[in-house]
């Protein structure tokens, strides 16, 4: 009797603390966590970002710490933006980049820390920038080495510095351009499909107008207005012609979920249609309309690839992956390797990405997440 | 379904309008003109007077706003006419300059979708009938990856492998230099002979998306009622995946193609630069720098129609293989 007692007592105790369940998110994670291809692609992803991040440490010919006359520096943040490096190096004492020797002749009680791989992303590096060794190879010679991983171009610049620092750039349109459009496309999507009526048509006539014309069409017009582009102009511009797939979906997600009893309670208690669309219904919303955003960022990064490719993307000091491919088509009949490596780095890039929008689609949608 | 499409071509006629005006605007601001254009290319023809530079200024409305300026290229549209190219090279009408391009680039496009949907069928109810086998996996992970390859980096790999390489393709250009000298069915040949590698990497892509669309509506299609039916009835399976299950999957399919009908038309401004094809993509970009205004309003109206016309078509044939849907 007392067992039985016992039993019903502590099955009542269990029951009396329910585990708290999962909320969306992290259910959504758990069958995204189960996706190989999806996390490979993410794993992918993060890696290239810590690439990006450290590409001064990685490679490069500026010492990322080094003690000299006294005090300590950082040149290698100079790769982040040129006014970074200390005009102690450049405009002081006229290292132009030849840190090594200039460090022992000026201060011969300095030291530094070097970068992994001894190689610049923008000049060649000559005999006399580091003591034993020898100056790049140009032209058909400069071939993959184990000094140059991924060879070098005409000019003897190595490709993988390039490759390197250009992922600063490729992953920074992807993100900063789809911001763009994401910002546009859920706030059209979201005042055209909450309001409907005449609002609607007006704001997807302008959707039309935007679709009707093919986007890299559109980019090239618009960039034609600016004498030489900046890659913010780029980015700008690119971001400024994906918005509508997103407006598309944000707009039918948002005539579905306003019809739900939870808006018209939030309306009954006085909540203002911008805090209803964007507090409430967004956060409901927002698991499809981050797959668009997925592949808008691999699209942005083919985008401003292709515009370089084409020779009418950004000016920048720092080449791009596109530029880089450029080269690779200007000599296609002699150095494969300046088309093989950077092609392969867009692509693997834009695989990542349609993976991992592929995996939200499946993870965070009911009817295909046990597949 | 008269009305609804007598209404989406009314509104459709005023998208063209925003479309039109919004883009001559913006290639009447970009930075030169026409004209500076010429005068700075140091192969121009002839050096021209101040007054004949004022003359020409005036023949084509550059010297009033932009907002005249489109009134007189509207009106002349309304008449049919959509003006004279710029360019001292090509002053041709535009329709004709356009009209010359063309056929290249319908060359590739043509052929290249006949062949998408040639081969998207079979290869999509192929992989619904051997669906999760290795065989199947290996291919839907293949049409993944092609499906997200850059079409320049594709470009730029079979060039590498197929014109340098093993140097069986030329990797650029639309005819050979002996081109002229070529028999009638040399002529042919050598065209196809260039034509072969633009065509694959316009194909690909498409092919590896329609395929796994095709994929995921038979998958949707095979698990319905009606098909169990048909199989308890005898059906032979092979049948009932083709003849039963195919007939609804197509559906969305009919929509597609009235989706790519602009792509045949607009070509693809990536290929055509690398392969130095005659093509409206390359027609846009090398107006573009030359400023041609004319060409270029003539060129965006040639999308804008196409991609309103295909979202029509696409509209109009939904509701014509699917009965379900009607318009009001």
């Amino acid at each position: 009797m007392s067992d039985v007692q016992e039993t019903v007592e502590s099955t009542v105790e269990t029951k009396a603390k329910p585990s708290k369940s999962l909320g969306f998110w992290a259910t959504s994670w758990r069958y995204y966590r189960r996706r190989f291809f999806a996390m490979a692609g993410l794993i992918y992803v993060i890696f290239l970002g810590l690439v990006a991040i450290f590409s001064p440490m990685i490679v490069g010919t500026k010492p990322i710490i080094c003690y000299y006359k006294g005090s300590i520096y950082f040149p290698a943040m100079g790769y982040y933006n040129p006014s970074w490096e200390n005009a102690i190096f450049t405009t002081g004492d006229h290292f132009e980049n030849r840190y090594e020797p200039n460090l022992q002749k000026n201060d011969p009680n300095s030291w530094a820390i070097w970068p992994l791989i001894l190689q610049d992303p923008v000049e060649r590096v000559g005999d006399d920038w580091f003591e034993g060794r020898t100056a790049n190879p140009t032209d058909i010679a400069g071939g993959p080495s184990w000094k140059n991983w991924f060879g070098t171009n005409s000019v003897g610049v190595d490709v993988f510095a390039q490759l390197v620092h250009g992922t600063r750039i490729a992953l920074l349109v992807g993100f900063v351009s789809m911001a763009i459009a994401s910002a546009i496309g859920i706030f059209i999507g979201a005042v055209s499909g909450y309001y409907g009526g005449w609002m609607d048509f007006i704001l997807s006539r302008i959707i039309e107008v935007v679709l009707c014309v093919p986007t890299l069409v559109l980019v090239i017009a618009l960039l034609a207005t600016v004498v030489s582009p900046s890659i913010w102009q780029v980015v700008f511009v690119i971001g400024l012609t994906s918005w509508t797939g997103i407006a598309r979906l944000t707009r039918a997600e948002f005539m579905k979920i306003k019809q739900i009893e939870y808006v018209s309670a939030a309306r009954a208690m006085g909540a203002s249609p911008y805090r209803i669309m964007f507090v409430h219904i967004l956060r409901n919303a927002l698991a499809p309309i981050l797959v668009p955003i997925s592949f808008g960022i691999a699209a942005a990064i083919f985008t401003e690839s292709a515009l370089s490719f084409l020779g009418i993307g950004a000016n920048s000091e720092t080449p791009t992956w596109g530029d880089l491919l450029k080269q690779g088509q200007d000599h296609i009949l002699s150095m494969w390797w300046l088309s093989f490596f950077p092609g392969l780095a867009i692509f693997t890039t834009v695989l990542a990405y349609n993976l991992i929008g592929e995996g939200i689609q499946e993870a965070t949608d009911p009817r295909t997440r046990d597949a | 379904m008269l009305t609804y499409i007598a209404r989406r071509i009314i509104i459709g006629a005023f998208t063209l309008l925003a479309v039109t005006s919004l883009v001559y605007c913006l290639i009447r601001n970009m930075p030169g003109t026409p004209l500076t254009q010429m005068t700075e290319n140091p192969n121009a023809k002839q050096i021209m007077s101040e007054k004949q530079q004022k003359e020409l200024m005036a023949q084509y409305h550059l010297d009033k706003p932009w907002i005249v300026g489109y009134g007189y290229w509207l009106a002349g549209v309304a008449q049919g006419d959509l003006g004279r190219g710029i360019n001292p090279g090509d002053r041709d009408r535009v329709t004709r300059i356009i009209g010359r391009r063309l056929p290249n680039t319908l060359k590739l496009t043509l052929t290249s979708f006949f062949l998408t949907y040639l081969l998207c069928i079979p290869m999509g109810l192929y992989s619904t009938a051997r669906n999760a086998t290795p065989t199947e996996r290996t291919m839907a992970i293949t049409l993944y990856i092609l499906y997200a390859l850059p079409t320049f980096v594709a470009a730029l790999y079979m060039n590498l492998l197929f014109g340098v390489k093993l140097g069986w393709m030329p990797i650029t250009g639309m005819t050979s230099e002996d081109y002229y000298q070529l028999s009638t069915l040399g002529k042919l040949g050598d065209t196809l002979h260039h034509a072969i590698l633009p065509i694959i990497c316009l194909t690909y892509g498409s092919l590896a998306y329609y395929t796994r669309f095709i994929k995921a509506n038979m998958l949707e299609t095979v698990q319905q009622d009606y098909i169990r039916t048909a199989l308890a009835k005898g059906v032979s399976p092979r049948k009932a995946l083709v003849v039963h299950a195919f007939r609804n999957a197509l559906i969305p399919l009919v929509t597609l193609i009235g989706l790519t009908l602009p792509t045949l038309l607009a070509g693809s401004v990536i290929l055509e630069s690398i392969y130095q094809w005659d093509g409206i993509g390359h027609l846009f970009i090398e107006k573009v720098t030359q400023r041609d205004y004319p060409v270029i309003m003539g060129l965006v109206l040639m999308f804008s129609v196409m991609t309103l016309l295909g979202q029509l078509v696409a509209d109009v044939l939904y509701a014509v293989v699917d009965p379900r849907i009607t318009y009001s």
